[in-house]
């Protein structure tokens, strides 16, 4: 018995040993940095991109004449198992997340401090009102791959098909609501069941269009100081209802069992993508990286397009997204991960963004005024939208509404809100005020078990009295400011609030 | 005392060793992260200020999360989603003793029979498939189809016998549970799924019916609904204060199979849209309680112990109680039905896509699931343990069919029955993770979260892990304790 024991022993010790020396990183001639990102088929290109970038810009680096200094190696992950393996202390040496700041401010990244000046990779290199994006406590975290700026985007054979042109590109809820009427009448005739539709449905318009529909009514989900929810207001109760009206009494967005109905296969992009392609969707809302697949389509398939705001109020607003990328707090290769960084801003990559239309490139400057952004010879298909995004990113886009005191890692509350307003389980009211008192009480629960935040919290909390103070002495004429204290721009931690009172006149200290 | 030699010392050494693997892995994958999770229960821990980076202190809160999950509205809800779930169960079981007590024939038959058979099928097929393929018939097609393919499971089972029937009905447990998830979410697609294919044109007749309903043909309608519940309800009463009386039910199990049958009863009184209809339920529940009094005062005859006949009272009167719900859920909808079938005519339900549908559509989804399960392997095991001898006296006493399963093979079959019951209970509670995640996330606004898919996003999405253990932890308390009523209660009384 000893003996099979020991031989057993043996061999697994040998099986180990054989697994040790026989995996891919041992075998590897040179190191390489672990990048996680999204599955887009584009990632293995850019690594090969960034292999030929660094041979060039920096061949000091390699030891060897025949071998790179280092490489990359793309672990695709979605965000969840991301934030799981981060925590864990096993994620890659750089990783891809839309929500910098939520893993900034749990400790999973490095702070990039002064090499993202040095190296030319700091947020003056990318686009206004990146900040809350990229960084944390006045600590920048992440540089982006590529930005977005979601706006509706039209397919035009399919508006002709119905006897349609495209809309003006900024519009007010009510020109949408007309618009969307128009063409709902004009399809589906004679038919049982309906399978075209105007755009997707209201569930996935979601929170990016109530957003930007309170915004330009002047009011945020969060407060100047982000330490208060403040959505429980009549313009948050009036979108969720519009949203409502439009999908079960006027009937110009799918249900959700329409959308159930009619789902496919979908491909890169999703199901609503293969919908706006067959002409199912007049208009999806997508940005410039939407043509990562359109442009798969031959060149026949291909349909002209346009790009229009979100319908909304007095105050033009778009959001701002962006897949960023930062260095893992447990990485080992920080001196190496630095160099993807610099490659992130540099020339090669932005034109590889703005050849292969991954959405907007990081840094602006290689995109304003560059002929092959703004009109690509080989896509005449495609329209004004690049121009458009751009001119979005630049003049009116902000980022999604967050607070540092409630991280947006579970469930979105208002998001929730909306299903239950459209499930028919309540009021826009009753949900918006649900899910106003989760935030807040979350903010309070979090602020509770975190000293360290706590003293953010009430540093902020004070500044927001300040600021109520400052406010209370404005005056009002039909709506409008007419007098009272200006509010220091440094006071104000909500990029919505710094832009919309300067907007106002109603800031102090602001370029 | 034992004295142990240098052999024996050897031995046993290297029996331990051959297990350390096993007790290692037993160690490090269950036992450690399961004293770590009792630990984390009783603490704040937060993926967003404790983990590799973040290493800020973590704080004993006491029972505060077990105190919290009961305030937070959240966790009631989604157990709420559970126990509904859970009321498929009885159904589930029921469908596997049919399958088994079918299963337990042979379905061989002539050869001449078979060769009809084959040829009727394959027409039928045929038909479906140009129909579908050419004329585009849909919904005549697609009814063809699943005639068809029901003709071919026949014709098959005639050739095959058991076997064929035995594999087919065990299919959906060995098939991968994601799947026949999207096979079903598939078959659920409100507008072109197959079953809404062939259940819509039978609505779209019924709909000039129910439109033409006049509101007093609804009422009487509805009301009948709710005499009949309450027929059922009063026999159901009579026969367990008989079978209470005669000494076959101990007076616990009367008492638990009063308050599951009262329960439909007195939620009458909250759900039922007959303006008669609370008081009819309310009034049925004090006379069944006060004739219990009553029954107990003047004491009985024949006595036996108290938890007799617990299998019953908990399996046949929970079925009758999800029937009963059923009498009042049909007595509110033919309340409604003139004015549902009024203008565009009856739906087919939206399934997972509506708020309402989705877990009685997930409900449908198990009970398929449970009728071929191991539970039918259970029952066949069991059917084939019971005596012969029993089923001869039967049929010398003149049983019939009906009279030979009542009074021989059920009674046999109660500590299967049982057994089927807690370990259905246990994985009903711990049950519906999988489908949330795979067909609804959750949703329609968390009408299909249960207490499992609870734990997974406060603890992986939220990283409230402290929160999500506790939880947890409440789980295993009810599993523990249905647990214990299977060790009170289990394998007693059988072949009594």
């Amino acid at each position: 018995m000893n003996k099979a024991l020991i031989a057993s022993l043996v061999l697994l010790i040998i099986a180990s040993a054989a697994t040790y020396v026989l995996r891919p990183e041992t075998q590897e001639k040179y190191p390489r940095v672990e990048w996680m990102s999204d599955s887009n088929p584009q990632r293995f290109e850019q690594t090969e991109l960034f292999d030929k970038w660094l041979r060039e810009k920096h061949p000091e680096l390699a030891k060897n004449k025949d071998l790179p200094a280092f490489g990359i190696k793309l672990s695709a992950s979605n965000n969840q198992s991301t934030i799981i393996q981060a925590v864990s202390g096993v994620a890659g040496d750089l990783i891809d997340h839309l929500n910098v700041p939520v893993f900034a401010a749990m400790g999973l990244l490095k702070p990039l401090g002064e090499d993202a000046k040095k190296q030319g990779f700091d947020l003056n290199e990318t686009y206004p009102n990146m900040e809350a994006l990229l960084g944390y406590e006045g600590e920048q975290y992440g540089y982006p791959c590529n930005v977005v700026v979601s706006s509706f985007i039209f397919n035009e054979n399919t508006l002709k098909r119905y006897g349609m042109s495209a809309p003006r590109e900024t519009w007010t809820t009510e020109d949408f609501e007309k618009f969307a009427r128009k063409f709902m009448e004009n399809t589906n005739q004679g038919s049982s069941r309906r399978t075209i539709f105007y755009t997707i449905a209201a569930e996935s318009l979601g929170e990016t269009f109530i957003t930007i529909n309170v915004r330009s009514y002047g009011i945020d989900m969060y407060n100047e100081t982000l330490t208060k929810c403040i959505a429980n207001d009549k313009r948050f109760y009036d979108v969720y209802e519009l949203l409502y009206k439009w999908t079960y009494v006027d009937k110009i967005l799918p249900t959700a069992a329409e959308v159930a109905s009619n789902d496919t296969e979908s491909g890169f992009g999703g199901a609503a993508f293969s919908h706006f392609i067959n002409g199912n969707y007049a208009t999806i809302i997508a940005g410039r990286w939407a043509m990562v697949r359109f442009r798969e389509l031959s060149e026949s398939e291909r349909f002209p397009m346009t790009m229009t705001l979100f319908p909304q109020g007095p105050f033009k607003n778009a959001v701002i997204g962006t897949r960023a990328t930062g260095v893992y707090a447990g990485s080992r290769k920080y001196d190496m991960a630095k160099y993807f960084m610099e490659f992130l801003a540099s020339k090669e990559y932005n034109d590889y963004i703005i050849k292969y239309a991954d959405g907007l490139p990081p840094n602006p400057k290689y995109a304003i005024g560059n002929p092959d952004y703004l009109s690509p010879k080989e896509y005449p298909n495609e329209g004004n939208l690049h121009e458009k995004e751009l001119e979005y990113a630049m003049n009116y886009a902000l980022p999604v509404p967050q607070t540092p005191y409630f991280r947006k890692t579970g469930t979105s509350w208002f998001s929730f809100a909306l299903s239950k307003v459209m499930a028919g389980r309540a009021t826009a009211r009753e949900a918006v005020d649900e899910a106003v008192e989760r935030v807040n009480s979350g903010i309070a629960e979090s602020v509770a078990a975190n000293d360290n935040l706590a003293k953010l919290y009430n540093r902020d909390v004070e500044l927001q009295h300040k600021i109520d103070a400052v406010k209370a002495t404005w005056k009002y004429r039909r709506g409008k400011i007419i007098s009272g204290e200006k509010i220091p721009v440094n006071w104000i931690k909500n990029p919505f609030y710094k832009k919309y009172y300067a907007h106002l006149g109603m800031l102090k200290g602001a370029e | 005392m034992l004295k142990l030699t240098r052999r024996d010392v050897r031995e046993i050494s290297t029996g331990i060793a051959f297990l350390l693997p096993n007790i290692l892995g037993f160690l490090a994958f269950t036992t450690i992260p399961l004293v770590i999770s009792l630990f984390m229960a009783f603490t704040d821990w937060n993926l967003e200020m404790h983990n590799m980076f973040q290493n800020q202190e973590l704080r004993s809160v006491g029972f505060a999360n077990f105190k919290k999950l009961f305030t937070d509205p959240d966790f009631m809800t989604y157990l709420g989603n559970t126990l509904f779930l859970m009321l498929g169960i009885p159904f589930g079981i029921a469908g596997s003793l049919c399958a088994a007590l079918m299963l337990n024939n042979d379905f061989r038959c002539s050869k001449m029979k078979r060769v009809y058979g084959i040829v009727i099928v394959t027409v039928v097929l045929i038909v479906a498939c140009v129909m579908l393929i050419l004329a585009g018939a849909g919904a005549t097609a697609m009814t063809l189809l699943v005639c068809g393919i029901v003709g071919t499971v026949l014709v098959l089972g005639s050739v095959g016998g058991q076997t064929v029937y035995r594999t087919l009905f065990y299919f959906p447990s060995f098939t991968a549970g994601v799947a026949t998830y999207i096979l079903w979410k598939k078959l659920y697609s409100p507008e072109n799924g197959p079953i809404n294919n062939v259940l819509q044109p039978i609505l779209d007749r019924i709909s000039p019916l129910a439109a033409s309903m006049t509101p007093s043909g609804a009422n009487l309608g509805a009301a009948a609904f709710l005499v009949v519940m309450a027929l059922i309800y009063a026999y159901v009463m009579f026969r367990l204060i008989l079978s209470w009386k005669n000494g076959e039910t101990g007076s616990l199990s009367y008492c638990i199979a009063l308050v599951v049958l009262s329960i439909p009863m007195a939620c009458c009184q909250l759900w039922s849209t007959v303006p008669w209809g609370g008081a009819l339920g309310l009034s049925l529940v004090t006379l069944g309680v006060l004739f219990s009094l009553l029954m107990f005062l003047t004491g009985r005859e024949y006595k036996c112990v108290y938890d007799y006949g617990m299998a019953n009272a908990v399996v046949l009167d929970g079925m009758i109680m999800v029937g009963l719900f059923i009498c009042l859920g049909l007595s509110n909808v033919v309340l409604a039905l003139p004015s549902m079938a009024s203008g565009d005519g009856l739906t087919a339900p939206k399934w997972i896509s509506d708020y309402y549908w989705a877990k009685p559509s997930l409900m449908i989804m198990g009970f398929w699931a449970a009728i071929g399960s191991n539970n039918m392997l259970l029952y066949l095991a069991g059917l084939s343990g019971v005596s012969q001898e029993l089923y001869e006296a039967a049929d010398i006493d003149g049983a019939s069919p009906f009279q030979r399963f009542w009074n021989v093979t059920w009674p046999q079959l109660s500590n299967v029955t049982f057994f089927i019951l807690v370990m259905s209970i246990m994985g009903g509670l711990q049950g519906g993770f999988e489908t949330a995640r795979t067909m609804t996330q959750g949703g329609p606004a968390g009408s299909t979260t249960t207490l499992a898919y609870y734990i997974y996003t406060e603890g992986f999405n939220s990283g409230r892990l402290g929160y999500a253990s506790a939880v947890a932890w409440t789980l295993f308390i009810m599993v523990f304790c249905v647990t214990l009523f299977n060790w009170k209660f289990g394998n007693k009384y059988t072949n009594d």
